[in-house]
């Protein structure tokens, strides 16, 4: 458990500016996945797609908690993810039900994302008492990211929008259990590693960008496609590579030996 | 609208209120309780809470595959929850009290009151100075039996709940275990990091965090009814 | 009595897998410093005390063993689905997720460091991260595989309905919780403090001022694994191993007794509960006033 850094470091890209990309972006891998599943593609463009809301939601998690969450990272994750199961879910399931056709399924997870984060975000603030002026924004952003980022995989991993398939393919298999905590931790992970008085945008982006890839990895395995396998570890081999080397021009010594360095009286 | 979705409706709300108020029970000291440093168990409200209300999930859900959803069954799940819940909260608490008081070597000792509400032991002589207690002396123990109890029977109703819906068992599970996080975290942040149970001062604030779960739950309740029309 | 007799061994199993993934999951958080301990690993340079240690901050342990163990469960379950050996696609799914664990490990002590390292002087050791990700791998790979195999026997004998992933998420999640509350203590109040006298809680004034020498040499990851194996380590293993059996072995013995019926079978189950936590209950007090009579008060 951890708690806030101190302060808030200055922004490379707005908040606003990288939520945007990554709702954009992961509404048309969403809906990628579904008409290219005929050709196989459905986790290669799909879930490569997907990744930029896990992108997104670490973004907020890092604006959020530079406030000082006091309770720590993880939590702010999984409320996130909780409200995202429930609006994934719900986006598939009541176009059946209400007789819409299926396809809107996004726009409506979308949609109840947005009301289930402002109303449990106002309760943070009125009457749980969570100090944090950014809190309802953020809790917003990060349920429609969570919400997305499940949604995103989940399809990606099953190729379809249609309520019996989708049920049948992600829910009935559990494999929504791993989206849940893997689009989980992809959020919460990257600022809570970095967190610190030295931390930098830079690097907590590229690490996220790493994290949501090899969260695509991770399902590219579970859909056992090779081709979507071998890109997204490529991929993710770049990105990851790219974070070690920055951070450790970033430090301010890199020893190789068991020598604590002396200091200068 | 047919009388039964309302009755699982109402279930889901009164089950997230439970947890919510489950999670100020447990007593939790959080990072500082890993240091005796506070009493309490040594790790975050939410995860504790999770851990054991998953726990009770799992038990009621085995038990409703067996006996069904219906009348008795209906008790006997949600006992069933809390039960599982309380064995899996009590062997933690144990196991932890055997390491603070062998391998640190503390005395299990409260903080925030100076006499145990139930043993009458005076705590304030045992605590070690520049601390705020440290192990798991009765009343923490008894006020984590209880929230582990509420834990695992806000769990068993909410998935009763879902299964009433016409959920299949998987997809209940999954619902189960989104809804109960939001609540034990809508729970951590109203306790604000650390709470040794029932007799500490911030007890007092858990009306808020319930009618807070209420609100959520009522809202997560009508979407999972939405989804069943 | 047949399937009771499977279910009892499957039963007995499983405990015996809970204990090993206990044990291994409580070595692991400690050799990599996870969880609540690594708070004072993190404040340490701010106080002075340049480290060994290996930060790994990977969030909190419930979630982070949740998805490790969720990976090894979707990923057998993808293996079985092709129709491999389970046995063959639970190591696969546990040695998938053991890449995902190293991955998340390097990057959160790189993180970690580099994100206090300018302003405190705390430089990365590279040695510390190629010497520590064996072991903490390794660690992470058999706590994960033995908890993807109790999911699949909770699954397939056990008569658990969830399927395979969701179970295997939700003991993750009960094990991180498990293993942060009890060895972690071990860990933090014991072997980072070592050099304070043993018997008492660490003053807040203190926090921050961990070891860094060890027996010999300078301290890191490994040397506190060894220590806690010996107590922290075992009792996790026990604590887990426990639980399991313990919730496991009272709804069979209501099948024992009373195999007919379902009902009374249940109920049973739930007063041999009852009489288990009332148990645990009296030795929870009997430890505790073990510990004031036998240590005593605090004196001026």
């Amino acid at each position: 458990m951890s708690h806030g850094g101190g302060g808030h470091a200055t922004e490379i890209y707005p908040e606003n500016q990288v939520f945007a990309v990554g709702v954009v972006l992961s509404l048309i891998g969403i809906y990628a996945a579904h008409f290219l599943s005929d050709y196989g593609l459905s986790m290669l463009i799909g879930g490569l797609l997907v990744s930029s809301a896990c992108v997104a939601g670490a973004n907020t998690v890092r604006k959020v908690a530079a406030y000082g969450l006091g309770t720590g990272v993880p939590s702010i994750g999984m409320i996130s993810l909780g409200m995202g199961t429930l609006a994934a879910v719900a986006g598939v399931l009541i176009p059946k039900a209400f007789g819409i056709p299926y396809l809107v399924a996004p726009i409506l997870t979308l949609i109840i994302a947005l009301v289930v984060g402002f109303i449990v975000g106002n309760l943070t603030v009125k009457p749980v008492g969570m100090k944090i002026p950014i809190m309802v924004r953020s809790m917003t952003y990060l349920s429609v990211a969570g919400a997305l980022a499940l949604l995103g995989f989940t399809t990606a991993y099953v190729g379809s929008l249609e309520p019996t398939t989708f049920v049948k393919g992600a829910l009935e298999s559990g494999v929504m259990a791993l989206a849940f905590i893997a689009a989980g931790m992809a959020i919460l992970h990257p600022f809570n590693a970095c967190l610190g008085p030295n931390e930098s945008h830079k690097r907590t982006l590229t690490l996220a960008i790493a994290c949501g890839l090899i969260s695509w990895f991770v399902f590219s395995v579970v859909k056992l496609d090779i081709v979507s396998i071998v890109v997204s570890i490529i991929l993710w081999a770049i990105v990851y590579v790219k974070f070690v080397k920055m951070s450790l021009n970033d430090a301010c010594a890199v020893l190789h030996v068991p020598e604590i360095p002396k200091k200068e009286e | 609208m047919d009388v039964s979705l309302l009755i699982s409706l109402a279930e889901i709300t009164i089950a997230g209120a439970i947890i919510n108020a489950s999670v100020h029970f447990v007593p939790v000291g959080g990072a500082p309780a890993a240091m005796a440093t506070s009493t309490g168990v040594g790790t975050g409200t939410t995860q504790l809470a999770a851990g054991a209300g998953f726990t009770g999930l799992m038990a009621a859900a085995a038990m409703a595959s067996k006996v069904g959803i219906g009348g008795l069954g209906f008790l006997l799940i949600l006992l069933s929850g809390a039960v599982g819940s309380m064995i899996m909260l009590g062997v933690t608490m144990l196991i932890g009290q055997l390491i603070y008081v062998f391998g640190v070597g503390v005395v299990p000792a409260a903080d925030k009151c100076e006499i145990d509400p139930i043993t009458k032991d005076p705590q304030k002589p045992y605590v070690t100075p520049g601390t705020t207690g440290h192990g798991i002396p009765t009343v923490c123990f008894i006020s984590g039996l209880i929230g582990a109890a509420l834990g695992g029977l806000g769990g068993a109703l909410a998935y009763i709940a879902l299964m009433n819906l016409g959920f299949t068992p998987a997809v209940a599970g999954m619902l189960a275990v989104g809804f109960f996080f939001i609540n034990a975290v809508l729970a951590s942040y109203n306790i604000g990091g650390t709470i040794e149970g029932f007799h500490d001062p911030k007890f007092k604030k858990m009306p808020n965090g319930v009618i807070a779960s209420l609100v959520a739950s009522l809202i997560c309740g009508i979407v999972a009814v939405a989804m069943v029309l | 009595m047949d399937t009771t007799l499977i279910a009892l061994g499957a039963l007995a199993l499983s405990g015996a897998l809970a204990t090993v993934a206990g044990c291994a999951e409580d070595l692991e958080s400690d050799v990599g410093s996870q969880s609540n301990p690594n708070s004072q690993v993190q404040l340490a340079p701010q106080m002075g005390n340049i480290h060994r240690y290996f930060n790994k901050a990977i969030s909190g342990e419930p979630v982070s063993y949740g998805l490790y163990v969720a990976v090894a469960g979707a990923v057998a379950y993808a293996i079985m689905q092709m129709g491999l050996n389970p046995i063959l696609a639970l190591i696969l799914g546990a040695g998938v997720a053991a890449f995902v664990h190293g991955a998340y490990a390097i990057s959160s002590y790189l993180g970690r460091i580099v994100g206090q390292s300018k302003n405190f002087g705390q430089p990365v050791y590279w040695d510390i991260v190629m010497s520590h990700i064996g072991p903490i791998v390794g660690h992470g790979f058999i706590a994960v595989f033995c908890m993807v195999l109790m999911a699949y026997l909770a699954n397939t004998i056990l008569g658990n309905p969830f399927p395979l992933p969701l179970i295997a998420l939700i003991f993750g999640i009960t094990v991180g919780a498990i293993g942060s509350s009890t060895g972690d203590v071990h860990y933090g109040a014991e072997r980072e403090y070592q050099k304070y006298p043993f018997g008492g809680g660490v003053p807040v004034a203190n926090h921050g001022d961990i070891d860094v020498k060890a027996e010999y040499g300078l301290r890191n990851g490994m040397d506190s694994s060894y220590f806690c194996a010996r107590l922290g380590g075992v009792l996790t293993g026990i604590c887990f191993g426990l639980i399991v059996f313990l919730d496991g072995w009272r709804g069979i013995i209501g099948d024992i007794l009373q195999g007919g019926n379902v009902i009374s079978a249940s109920i049973i189950s739930i007063v041999v509960g009852l009489i288990i936590i009332a148990l645990l209950a009296i030795a929870n007090r009997k430890v505790e006033v073990f510990a004031r009579d036998k240590y005593g008060p605090y004196t001026k």
